[in-house]
């Protein structure tokens, strides 16, 4: 028995008014492995980790998911089927809980019932593993900082029990500690058995724990490989002129 | 090619032959016509109850003139029939204004009749006035419609009882027959519940009008007020409970009436005698309000649910029964009636020249129908108004229905007055 | 002006503006639902409102169901309509332009008023009650209104489905990525709040007389309600409610009746130039 990649694209393509965001992409993501997806501002990460977990719809191209087509699929299909993410803008429920939001994470994204006691304690426990202060899990959302909030929406995405996680740039806001304290805690979810295809655009952080990184620019895929090999590419460094050479080194 | 050209030639000079000939052969041709009468009425909204029963007797009278031949018009040397045209003014003064310069500028009616509600009325005549167009006005009850100083009302005329003629007659009545019974060593204390519209305000004034010219003691203990359309009267029922009035004079139409009376004797249980006006004289206002009727009372001037009073009323019921499957209503006999004063008129005035179709309105004499006058004339005094006779009625529940009886005034009396079952007597 | 009204008057005025204002409460807490979830503004919903007083007056003439009862009936019958309008119409445009939901709302109240006058015309209808007593009614019409909005508030906020309807309220974004399907929950929703409009008219046609029309001022009312009360706060709706019964009562008391309709707006005028954000809403997120 074969077992197919956990995600694969086939020339996915998104225009938005007559722009095209993403174009003919396409890649494949193996089980358990970290993959960055890195580019210049505008160069469709965002996009094209969107139109994976269904919030935008393709113009064409197909996208399976465990061998499964999920192209024409709502986010909340196939957030049961397993894949779930966090948005650049932190996206929580302000008048609950910490543990009420990472609770509705458990009780609707998945497939099976479960009951709001369970849920509960299941969300405790995975603010617990996102290492989310013990004593504001029963603060409203709306009050907690930004690095808080953070942690709540990655442990609200991890409440859906994923095997593909999408992360957009969770450490953007973070101060330095803060970042670093992150990291940790992606390599610590990988651990767990889940995939994760993460948007960064701090170079240092891709090169640090990524297995594989895929380049775009302006929509396109310009290069893909070990980190290693994406940062000595040609056409990489000529996208990324310009631009900061911090973001390369 | 040159025979399309020949084709078109030939096309188009028979057509400017058969053009010119039909319009050569109408225009010498005498002119036969009907006459338009626009009728205004609220089809839909909060009087459509009202205003479907003034389309039906219009559409009675009009049927019962053509069958008849039609009004024989002098300048036509012919009788013409009558068409009918109706609007709805939807019970809204703009609605009005849009349909009656409807009815005058794209079907050019000849006469207007109609108008319910003297909110509605006051702004649907205003394009009648300026356009000339004679209007006898059926509905609205308050005096203002004829009796404008802002503008002309020289084409307008009342074929309606007014507030004035309602509340006279309801003093008059408390007077003489409520008050020695319940009141006979003081003044009988009133309370006034009253739309707050022209019309309402027409009855309320008009009751502190009469109570001091004709010098009766009547006191007024209270006077609230509510909006066209409000369906809760509690609060202002339980401030005039705490007024500890002998009668409640409600001024208002068919629904807020019943549902006054129903929540006055049900939920506040204010026990007293209710007076409502005759535009509540309605199948449906007996069937609303069903035992809380019992011995309360109406003021009227056409009472098709009483005994027989008036041939002519007799007559038309069975007419309204046999063509429509129901009791006739209040404002459909002013209407009926004013459709056989119109035609009258125009024969009258031999012409469909409007001036002097207004003239012949102005100067009509012709015997009563169904609304009786004083002396069993319709005519026009210098307001352009009637002299209708208007009577008190006083609603018996047998058990099944409720009926009315008239009690007042001694020449058309049918029953003697009683006081409501549970009826609390108020203070000075 | 108060104090020269006796005092069992003056309960009784009191009490007749808590009636009143359970009607208030749960008109709403139906519409706050709706533009909680959905942010869509139901013009429409006082018309809901009228239809379920139909239903319940069919219901207690034709079948001889107790009117109380035939509320539940009457829930089901307009909530499951609801939901098909939503389906049918709302579904289709939300999120297009706010003008298009704004349109398709005062469209859906002509729809529904002329259906309403075909089928029951325009002369108006009331429900009689079984009971002698007119005070048992108030009794029940303010106990079933505390059993429904009890119902209610379980449903919002013990249940899984109440979960999702909070979550997709509060951010609908986050509500998709976490596996509810919004576009459910906004059906279910609509007809929520559809249902808690029926009751409300149940009980309005068993206090007062209703016609085909009876719905538009109402309607404007509970707008006012949910304005005064926080958008989307549900302890403003039912606060908000009582409240707007109350003084409605104490206004006609001591202004007149004329002042019934134009006191409420008038306080939403203050209230809104004092705190925009309504008595119990929090700023906008």
């Amino acid at each position: 028995m074969t077992k197919s990649p956990l995600l694969e694209l086939e020339k996915v393509t998104k225009s938005f008014g007559g722009l095209i965001a993403v174009r003919n992409i396409d890649f494949q993501i193996d089980r358990n492995e970290i993959v960055g997806l890195v580019g210049p501002n505008g160069a469709g990460k965002s996009t094209l980790l969107k139109i994976i977990n269904r919030f935008y719809k393709q113009d064409s191209g197909s996208i399976r998911f465990e061998g499964e087509d999920i192209s024409r699929l709502n986010p909340h299909e196939v957030c049961k089927m397993g894949i779930s993410g966090t948005t650049q803008i932190a996206q929580a429920f302000p008048d609950m809980t910490a543990i009420e939001n990472v609770a509705i994470g458990v009780l609707f994204g998945k497939l099976g019932r479960t009951s709001v006691n369970e849920a509960k304690k299941k969300a405790a426990e995975v603010l617990r593993f996102v290492e989310f202060s013990e004593n504001k899990m029963e603060t409203l959302v709306k009050n907690l900082n930004i690095a808080e909030l953070r942690r709540v929406q990655l442990a609200k995405a991890l409440a859906t029990n994923p095997k593909l996680l999408l992360l957009d740039e969770v450490t953007t806001g973070l101060g330095h500690i803060e970042g670093e304290k992150a990291i940790e805690l992606i390599r610590k979810i990988r651990k767990s058995g889940i995939t994760i295809l993460m948007v960064e655009h701090i170079m240092k952080i891709i090169m640090g724990i990524c297995d594989r990184v895929i380049v775009l620019n302006h929509g396109e895929k310009i290069a893909e490989g070990t980190p290693e090999e994406v940062v000595n590419n040609e056409a990489v460094i000529r996208s990324y002129l310009g631009e900061s050479s911090d973001c390369l080194k | 090619m040159k025979k399309r050209t020949q084709l078109i030639i030939a096309v188009a000079i028979i057509a400017i032959i058969v053009v010119s000939a039909a319009a050569y052969y109408y225009t010498t041709l005498p002119p036969t016509r009907t006459i338009k009468i626009g009728l205004v009425a609220s089809l839909t909204g909060s009087a459509a109850d009202v205003g479907t029963d003034m389309e039906r007797a219009a559409m009675m009278a009009v049927e019962e003139i053509n069958e008849a031949g039609g009004v024989y018009v002098k300048e036509y040397n012919s009788k013409l029939k009558i068409e009918l045209i109706v609007g709805d003014d939807k019970t809204n003064p703009q609605e009005g204004v849009a349909i009656v310069t409807k009815l005058i500028t794209e079907d050019n009616v000849d006469v207007l009749v109609g108008g319910f509600s003297s909110a509605v009325t006051l702004a649907s005549q205003v394009p009648a006035i300026e356009h000339n167009v004679p209007f006898v006005i059926t509905g609205a009850s308050s005096s203002s419609v004829t009796r404008r100083t802002d503008k002309d009302t020289s084409y307008m005329f009342h074929y309606c009882t007014i507030t004035d003629d309602y509340s006279e007659t309801i003093v008059r009545f408390l007077n003489h027959t409520v008050k020695p019974i319940v009141a006979p060593n003081r003044n009988l204390s009133l309370a006034l519940l009253y739309q707050n519209t022209a019309y309402g305000q027409g009855c309320y004034q008009s009751t502190v009008y009469f109570i001091n010219t004709l010098g009766l003691n009547i006191t007024i203990v209270a006077a609230e007020t509510f909006n066209m359309g409000d369906t809760d009267f509690h609060t202002q029922l339980l401030k005039i409970k705490n007024a500890k009035p002998d009668a409640v004079y409600h001024a208002g139409f068919t629904r807020d009436t019943a549902d006054a009376i129903k929540q006055g004797i049900a939920d506040v249980g204010l026990n007293t005698l209710y007076i409502a006006v005759e535009c509540c004289e309605e199948p449906q206002f007996y069937e609303f309000l069903g035992s809380f009727g019992d011995r309360q009372i109406l003021e009227s001037k056409f009472g098709p649910q009483a005994e027989s009073y008036s041939e002519a009323v007799d007559d038309y019921k069975a007419k309204y029964i046999e063509r429509w499957g129901v009791i006739p209503g209040m404002m459909g006999a002013d209407t009926y009636d004013a459709i056989y004063l119109i035609a009258k008129a125009i024969e009258n005035a031999g012409t469909l020249d409007k001036a002097k179709i207004r003239d012949a309105i102005e100067n009509i004499e012709m015997p009563q129908m169904l609304i009786m006058m004083k002396d069993g004339i319709i005519r026009f005094d210098e307001n352009h108004e009637i002299d209708p006779l208007c009577f008190i009625e006083q609603m018996i529940w047998d058990g099944t229905t409720l009926k009315p009886y008239i009690v007042y005034p001694d020449e058309l009396k049918q029953r003697d007055f009683e006081l409501p079952p549970g009826y609390v007597p108020g203070g000075p | 002006m108060l104090l020269a009204i006796s005092p069992p008057i003056l309960i009784q005025i009191i009490v007749w503006g808590l009636i009143v204002g359970c009607i208030y409460v749960l008109l709403a807490s139906g519409l706050n639902l709706i533009f909680g979830v959905m942010k869509v503004v139901n013009f429409a919903h006082g018309e809901f409102m009228i239809l379920g007083g139909y239903i319940s007056y069919s219901l207690s003439i034709f079948v001889g169901l107790n009117p109380y009862l035939s509320i539940f009936v009457s829930m089901i019958v307009v909530g499951v309509l609801g939901v098909i309008i939503e389906r049918v119409c709302f579904h289709q445009i939300l999120g297009t332009s706010k003008l298009n939901e704004l349109i398709l709302s005062l469209g859906l109240i002509y729809v529904l008023q002329n259906t309403m006058s075909i089928l029951w015309t325009d002369y108006p209808v009331l429900i009689n009650s079984p009971f002698e007593s007119r005070v048992l009614d108030w009794v029940i019409i303010i106990g079933i209104t505390m059993l429904i909005m009890t119902g209610f508030y379980i449903l919002i906020r013990r249940t899984k489905i109440g979960r999702a309807m909070r979550a997709t309220s509060q951010n609908r974004v986050a509500a998709m990525l976490m596996g509810i399907n919004v576009e459910h929950i906004n059906m279910l929703s609509f007809g929520l709040g559809t249902a808690l409009a029926a009751t409300a008219g149940t009980l309005l046609a068993i206090i007062t007389s209703i016609t085909p029309y009876s719905g538009e001022i109402p309607a404007l009312k509970a707008f006012t309600i949910i304005i005064l009360g926080g958008l989307g706060s549900p302890l403003g709706a039912v606060i908000g409610g009582l409240g707007y019964g109350l003084i409605e009562s104490v206004a006609v008391t001591v202004l007149g009746g004329t002042w019934r309709d134009a006191v409420g707006f008038i306080i939403l005028i203050l209230v809104l130039i004092i705190r925009p954000m309504g008595l119990f809403g929090e700023k906008e997120i």
